[in-house]
């Protein structure tokens, strides 16, 4: 590959997808592209992709129409997604059976199919994506390319200017260049701690050895965060792009990239595009004619939410068990194989490429002073509106909420904001003015994590979250140190006492000291944040924890223990919550109505979830 | 919707001696070796990897130790539904619980009067998180899961 064959490939491809961005095509009229990614696949877009085809045969358009696989529209709640070109006529939870009708109105026709538009707040129907709230304050940097191309064709990805910064990066910049820019650029990992790109490849720069390894991490563990999967599978190139200009900036000829196993349309995507890198000699030796070769393997996980811990990772990549080894020596000193390795995240690796690109004062003019650019959210939980998210750092977490996301659905409120996952924080209805960058998460005891946000609403018990949360720590733990080993199990079984209605206030005292201990004494980012959850939920929720401890109530009904079922006066007598009992705990009383033998209820809310009269009070 | 698991046979897996000599021969680490079994046969028999052992420099309890690491990685053979469903923090908030007990409770009828005919794990995170909640039987996801929504898939199941 040479310069001149890549703007060929980039000038034919472009004419092909024209309509993709309202220019003129020679080939094609109109295109019809489907979201592929795996949240749309659930809802069977393979099959709708499948009845498209078939009805372009019927009406004998397939010369004329162009049908495409695309990547994620972030807007995961509607899907399928299906986009028309060059309109961008934007159809939502399309399914196979509306295919007939998509042909025959807005392909052979110039008109709309009015019911699968999505319908917005002022109940009137938006034509096109950007007119959209959820789109309207987004900046794509990260996601720029995932919904305009065919993650499995390369010439997709070279059309939309793919593999020119690596070439830039090769023929105009030495690799100390390279390092400054980054790091001029402020560009910090998105995976969570916040550390700054460029220092990290500085350190290994400096680091003199025969041998050097770049690792992209995408073992993406944090329940509740998507995007790396979602870049993965829409845009793979961007990151095996940036992992090699990461490669010739600190000396590096190999790099490995770590996908965890539940991803595997992402690794499917991510073997296709190696595959068409080194065919077209973008990977291997001798790269655009210079010196600089570089070759990436995958490694998978194996399901172990430990080895996103970047030194846990490299135990992995070697093929051993996922325990963290203790630092310093950092990675860029003393990595895989006792060799000099940076280990960056996805979305952080897919930003590097358009740095090089526009250079780094263009990625500075977004965001905040010490946190520029953009970050990928991934909006879920109570919120009406769920998916992916890119927009400024620097933005509140009201418009994330309420401009983005569109609040909370079914009228209910606010309750708690839980961002970082199992090692963040909650924050509460009265911090939405927050801006988001890495510092003032920092300062208000949650963190930016993966950038998972889950909106909590008040059904939602706070105590059972910090529950879940410290289950989750547990299991997970490696085993390696003991405060997280043991810590973690202790700081259950008080929460466990608290949920089931026994602790004592004494108990409370007993967990903020664990949880302080646990967290200063473990060896790794697991341990020394996984108390995190309970900390903030402590802070912000403590009267919740009062109730638990005190009246031995759970305000909003979740616990099992602290709730009571009780057959009300409005009781018709039809029998259908004594017929679904599992322990026969209900029987008739003399006046035709039911009644639950507390003594003998296990509190599992089946007659609750039967009961057609509203007729059983949970208490 | 066929689970892929052959079962395990020391003389007619001809397979396994190839991956011996790939790891033999640097071309896998420890991890790929177990992975590329339970690939091929849906599970990692004992047998197989006490064979990978005799055959190699690395003892039976580093692999061992690897197996049980890693929640991937499963020693028994898997029913013909493997239903995975997502714990996650998006699916939690929004019922998953409910639905995993649910499913418990259908499936151990169930095995009772057809043998193991569902194995049920709970996934930390299947990264769907938009359409929570979720779950995935053998390969395929099924998202936006409601109570009613599990008893059809469960009955569409045969």
């Amino acid at each position: 590959m040479n310069f001149e064959t890549l703007q060929q490939i980039k000038k034919e491809q472009l004419s092909k997808i024209a309509l993709r961005f309202n220019k003129p095509c020679n080939l094609y009229e109109k295109e019809i592209c489907i979201c592929f990614d795996t949240g749309c696949q659930s809802t069977n877009s393979a099959k709708l992709f499948e009845e498209f085809a078939n009805q372009l045969k019927i009406n004998n358009l397939t010369s004329k129409i162009a049908l495409s696989k695309v990547g994620c529209f972030g807007f995961c709640s509607l899907g399928s997604i299906v986009v028309i070109y060059p309109q961008g006529y934007f159809y939502t939870k399309v399914k196979a059976e509306d295919a007939a009708e998509i042909v025959q109105q807005s392909i052979i026709n110039d008109s709309l199919v009015e019911r699968l538009l999505y319908t917005k707040e002022d109940l009137t129907k938006a034509k096109i994506q950007t007119e959209i709230d959820f789109y309207k304050k987004q900046k794509h940097i990260a996601r720029k390319n995932s919904q305009f191309i065919d993650a499995e064709n390369i010439k997709d990805y070279i059309a939309l200017d793919g593999y020119m910064a690596l070439y830039k990066a090769l023929t105009t910049y030495q690799p100390k260049d390279i390092v400054d820019i980054i790091k001029t650029s402020g560009l910090r990992g998105r995976g969570g701690a916040g550390f700054s790109t460029g220092t990290k490849w500085e350190f290994a720069y400096n680091n003199e050895s025969d041998e050097k390894f770049v690792i992209c991490n995408a073992d993406e563990g944090d329940p509740g965060a998507f995007m790396d999967r979602s870049i993965l599978e829409g845009d793979p190139h961007s990151v095996l792009e940036a992992m090699a200009i990461e490669g010739y900036a600190i000396g590096a000829k190999k790099g490995f990239i770590y996908v965890r196993a539940e991803y595997p349309l992402a690794t499917k995507r991510l073997e296709i595009a190696i595959n068409q890198a080194k065919e077209n000699n973008l990977l291997g030796d001798n790269i655009f004619g210079t010196d600089f070769c570089f070759d990436i393997e995958l490694r998978l996980g194996a399901g172990a939410f430990v080895c996103g811990e970047e030194t846990a990772l490299i135990n992995s990549v070697e093929g051993k068990r996922g325990e963290p080894r203790l630092r310093p020596p950092y990675p860029a000193e003393k990595g895989v194989y006792g060799k000099p390795t940076v280990v960056n995240n996805v979305e952080t690796l897919a930003i590097v490429a358009q740095i090089i690109l526009n250079g780094a004062e263009w990625f500075l003019r977004y965001g905040t002073k010490n946190s520029p650019g953009t970050k990928v959210f991934a909006l879920t939980g109570k919120i009406k509106n769920t998916g992916l998210i890119e927009t400024e750092m620097g933005t509140t977490l009201r418009e994330l909420i309420y401009d983005l996301g569109g609040g909370i659905p079914d009228g209910k409120k606010l309750k708690a904001i839980q961002m970082g996952g199992p090692s963040g924080g909650c924050l509460t209805a009265n911090d939405l003015d927050i801006k988001i960058d890495y510092e003032s998460l920092k300062e208000h005891n949650a963190m930016m994590g993966s950038g998972g946000v889950i909106v909590m609403d008040e059904d939602t018990c706070m105590v059972d979250i910090a529950k879940f949360f410290i289950e989750f720590s547990c299991d997970e733990s490696c085993g390696k140190c003991t405060p997280c080993r043991i810590g973690n199990k202790r700081i259950l079984e008080i929460l466990n006492k608290i949920t089931g209605g026994k602790a004592t206030m004494g108990d409370l005292d007993t967990l903020k000291e664990l949880c302080i201990f646990v967290k200063e004494n473990s060896l790794c980012g697991l341990g020394q944040s996984s108390p995190n959850p309970i900390l903030s939920s402590l802070n912000n929720f403590y009267d919740e924890y009062i109730e638990h401890i005190v009246n031995k109530r759970c305000p909003a009904k979740v616990c099992k223990d602290l709730v009571t079922y009780v057959i009300k006066e409005n009781c018709v007598g039809c029998s259908a919550c004594f017929r679904v009992c599992p322990v026969d705990a209900i029987s008739k009383a003399e006046n035709n109505k039911y009644v639950i033998d507390q003594q003998k209820c296990i509190r599992c809310g089946k007659c609750f979830a039967t009961c057609r009269f509203n007729a059983i009070a949970r208490q | 919707m066929e689970n892929n698991c052959n079962n395990f046979n020391e003389n007619s897996d001809a397979f396994l001696d190839e991956i011996i000599d790939k790891f033999n021969a640097n071309q896998l680490t420890r991890i790929e070796v177990l992975q590329e079994i339970q690939n091929k046969l849906g599970y990692v028999p004992k047998d197989a990897v006490i064979k990978v052992a005799d055959n190699s420099n690395v003892p039976l309890a580093e692999f061992y130790g690897i197996l049980t690491f890693y929640s991937q990685f499963k020693m028994e053979k898997p029913a013909r539904f493997k239903i995975e469903i997502c714990m996650g923090t998006a699916c939690y908030v929004k019922g998953a619980q409910q639905i995993y007990d649910y499913i418990r409770g259908y499936a151990e009828d169930k095995n009772k009067d057809n043998e193991t005919l569902y194995t049920i794990d709970s996934s930390r995170c299947l990264g769907c998180c938009g359409i929570a909640p979720v779950m995935k039987i053998n390969d395929k996801i099924y998202g936006n899961l409601t109570l009613d929504k599990v008893k059809n898939i469960l009955q569409e199941m045969k």
